[in-house]
């Protein structure tokens, strides 16, 4: 289990993280979200050693990270790269001996690897003559070649096409399937929604929403109603806490909260008109987001 | 994993794609063309073996001049003599440059080109001639004359040194200097450029995920450093094969005896350097900028070869104060020993005094390394270097047991 404790980092008068705090246990998958800037990437940094917080800890199944237990993570940083000039089998399975496999090991992973990830005709290309999404492909071989126990993704999604979403998506649950802690960070929330279990929401430095996707939605006061009445008109008008967010034609979106007498509310409706269709549901994971981050 | 075998692999990596890359080849196959040049080209300009010149005598045996400018000439050169019937032949064979000198009724005939030792020679047979005639005009025996001309015979002694200047192992401390001037420049400047295209494609964050940063140093330095080595090895083997090969006879020995402190010298300049060219290397973000940050240690490493190469003869003041400076005296010493001028004394002191140096370097250098190595934007400066320097020793990430 990865647990990071109250880490703090401050760059001059800029506060990266202050009193940051989460874990992540083997076999899930952890979607990491926050607004830009909010040190989501700092936060992935100190796990890798490559940021040395102010204070606070990063442990790896209750001890601290050496050198040697970081060799069992895996990392693909916000700003891609690899060696440009070096073929990618070679830099693959070197990243592979790196993360202290044995050589023959290295290269049988490699192979396994680029064939996963769709490589297999271009082992012998250097990354840069590579296409956009390949190098993206080749990025991620490097963070999965030594079968690592974390896996660090910063932003994996950005920049794929939706099939490349679709497989990437396949494969992380994977992994995770497999017994791998896989945090990852994202600003497509519903993509977060669909594909984990759980989401940790960090702004200005500290984690404000942290919890199973479903139960931060139904913890939310908030509910909306999606309705389509025909001839209904505005039948919504005179109820008490009920706000329309949308309209359009007999089709309407309203926001009411979690107490609200939601018979009154039908009955209102199946009076104005005829009721095609009438939802209660809590806030999707996106208006959890920004009602979480707008203070 | 055992921090040795992270350096290993990382030494590998640098040593071998480097190996393969095309501007390596290249830069390698250059160098082979120039030492080849440097030691071959001699013989095609006539200079050593392929020394050939005609002389002249009128009206007699030109045997006598033969030998005597043969004695004088470089060995393998070639004299031939020929007889011409009057001056005004020897002027027409002259001006058509068919011969080179003349000699006839007492007087020489030379043109511009005619090497001015065998002017002297020449000039000295036809006077010692001419005094040979006028003692036997003035009465005196053949014995008598032949006393008197011996007397011109002036013994010359050098006084100093092992008789003779040693002129071979002045002109190999030259190349010493050469050498080590453009080894430690170019594979510092290998090291540099290393850093910061790691730095510039971001490749550095990923690996520092995986290993420290005085670790992947430390590799960078080796792989780098053994590359050079193979480098000048092959240049210098195929350098020593060629001069063997037009017999240059000479140089093998000296270059034996000197191949050693150039060698012992040239690691000790490059660990020197190496650490502060990837110091300077992490200070800076892009490619465009390497060359800036490079050039304040160029000229560093400049100032010991400029001297050393000025000062060739050896004994030079100058050279002995800047070869007692640390940090230039890898450079400045192999020039010194080869020049035969260093004392045992001054060899031990330079070299606990550069090791020491070497240790500071890497202590510092490698801590600009590690603070800056992640840095991105801001462009580097020294003070920002001096600054990234912790007061006390940082808290240090865990070591591995």
């Amino acid at each position: 289990m990865l647990r990071l404790t109250d880490l703090s980092k401050t760059y001059g008068d800029v506060v990266a993280l202050d009193g940051c705090s989460f874990t992540i246990e083997r076999g899930e998958m952890v979607g990491f979200l926050g607004p830009n800037g909010a040190g989501k990437t700092t936060t992935m940094r100190t796990i890798f050693g490559l940021v040395r917080p102010d204070s606070g800890t990063v442990t790896w199944d209750g001890a601290s990270i050496t050198p040697d237990v970081r060799l069992r993570f895996g990392y693909m940083p916000e700003e891609r790269g690899l060696y440009p000039k070096m073929p990618i089998d070679r830099q693959i399975a070197w990243f592979a001996e790196l993360h202290g496999m044995p050589a023959g090991r290295a290269r049988d992973a490699t192979a396994r690897w680029l064939g996963e990830l769709g490589l297999s005709e271009r082992t012998n290309a250097k990354v840069e003559e590579l296409s956009h999404g390949n190098q993206q492909r080749a990025q991620l071989a490097a963070a999965l070649v030594h079968d690592p126990e974390l896996l660090v993704l910063d932003e994996p999604f950005a920049g794929l096409d939706p099939i490349g979403v679709e497989s990437l998506a396949g494969l992380l649950a994977e992994r995770a399937a497999a017994g791998t802690a896989v945090l990852f960070s994202s600003h497509q929330l519903d993509l977060v929604e669909d594909l984990c279990e759980r989401a940790v929401i960090i702004d200005h430095g500290r984690v404000v929403l942290d919890g199973r996707i479903t139960e931060l939605r139904a913890a939310s006061r908030r509910r909306y109603i999606d309705a389509e009445v025909v001839g209904g008109g505005a039948w919504w008008t005179g109820l008490d806490h009920v706000e329309p967010v949308h309209v359009d034609g007999d089709r309407v979106r309203l926001l009411t909260d979690v107490d609200v007498d939601l018979q009154r509310i039908v009955d209102a409706a199946a009076v104005a008109g005829t009721v095609r269709r009438l939802s209660f549901e809590p806030p999707s994971l996106s208006e959890i987001f920004r009602e979480a981050v707008a203070t | 994993m055992s921090p040795l075998r992270t350096v290993r692999l990382i030494a590998r990596r640098d040593f071998m794609e480097r190996l393969r890359s095309r501007a390596f080849q290249i830069s390698t196959g250059i160098s082979l063309l120039l030492v080849v040049g440097v030691v071959v080209a001699p013989t095609f300009f006539g200079d050593v073996a392929g020394l050939t010149a005609t002389v002249g005598v009128v009206g007699e045996d030109p045997a006598d001049l033969v030998a005597a400018l043969e004695e004088i000439a470089p060995p393998g050169a070639t004299i031939d003599g020929v007889t011409f019937p009057d001056e005004a032949a020897a002027r027409t064979a002259l001006e058509d440059g068919t011969v080179d000198l003349v000699v006839t009724d007492g007087a020489v005939l030379a043109t511009s080109e005619t090497p001015s030792s065998f002017l002297a020679a020449a000039t000295s047979i036809v006077a010692a001639q001419r005094v040979a005639e006028r003692a036997t005009e003035l009465g005196l025996t053949p014995q008598e004359a032949a006393d008197l001309l011996s007397a011109a015979d002036v013994p010359v002694e050098r006084i100093g040194g092992d008789g003779a200047p040693d002129l071979a192992a002045q002109g190999i401390a030259f190349f010493a200097s050469v050498i080590m001037f453009i080894a430690i420049v170019t594979y510092g400047q290998w090291i540099l450029l290393g850093v910061v295209e790691e730095k510039a494609n971001r490749v550095v964050e990923l690996v520092l995920g995986a290993v420290l940063p005085r670790r992947l140093l430390a590799g960078k330095i080796i792989g780098i450093g053994a590359l050079g080595i193979l480098q000048l090895l092959v240049v210098g083997v195929v350098g020593f094969g060629a001069a063997i090969a037009v017999g240059a006879t000479g140089v093998p020995t000296v270059i034996g005896t000197i191949a050693g402190s150039v060698i012992l010298w040239f690691l000790l300049g490059y660990a020197l350097y190496a650490t502060a060219y990837a110091a300077a290397g992490s200070l800076v973000s892009r490619t465009e900028e390497a060359q800036n940050a490079a050039f304040p240690l160029t000229m560093i490493v400049m100032i010991p070869y400029l001297i050393a190469v000025t000062a060739l003869t050896g004994g030079s003041d100058l050279l002995r104060y800047v070869s007692y400076v640390p940090i230039w005296s890898p450079i400045a010493m192999p020039v010194r020993m080869a020049a035969g001028d260093a004392a045992p004394w001054e060899v031990a002191f330079t070299l606990v005094m550069t090791m020491a140096t070497i240790y500071v370097f890497v202590r510092i250098g490698g801590r600009i390394y590690e603070a800056n190595i992640l840095r991105t934007g801001a462009k580097g400066s020294l003070r920002v270097a001096l600054r990234s320097l912790p007061a006390r020793p940082s808290p240090r990430r865990p070591r591995d047991r």
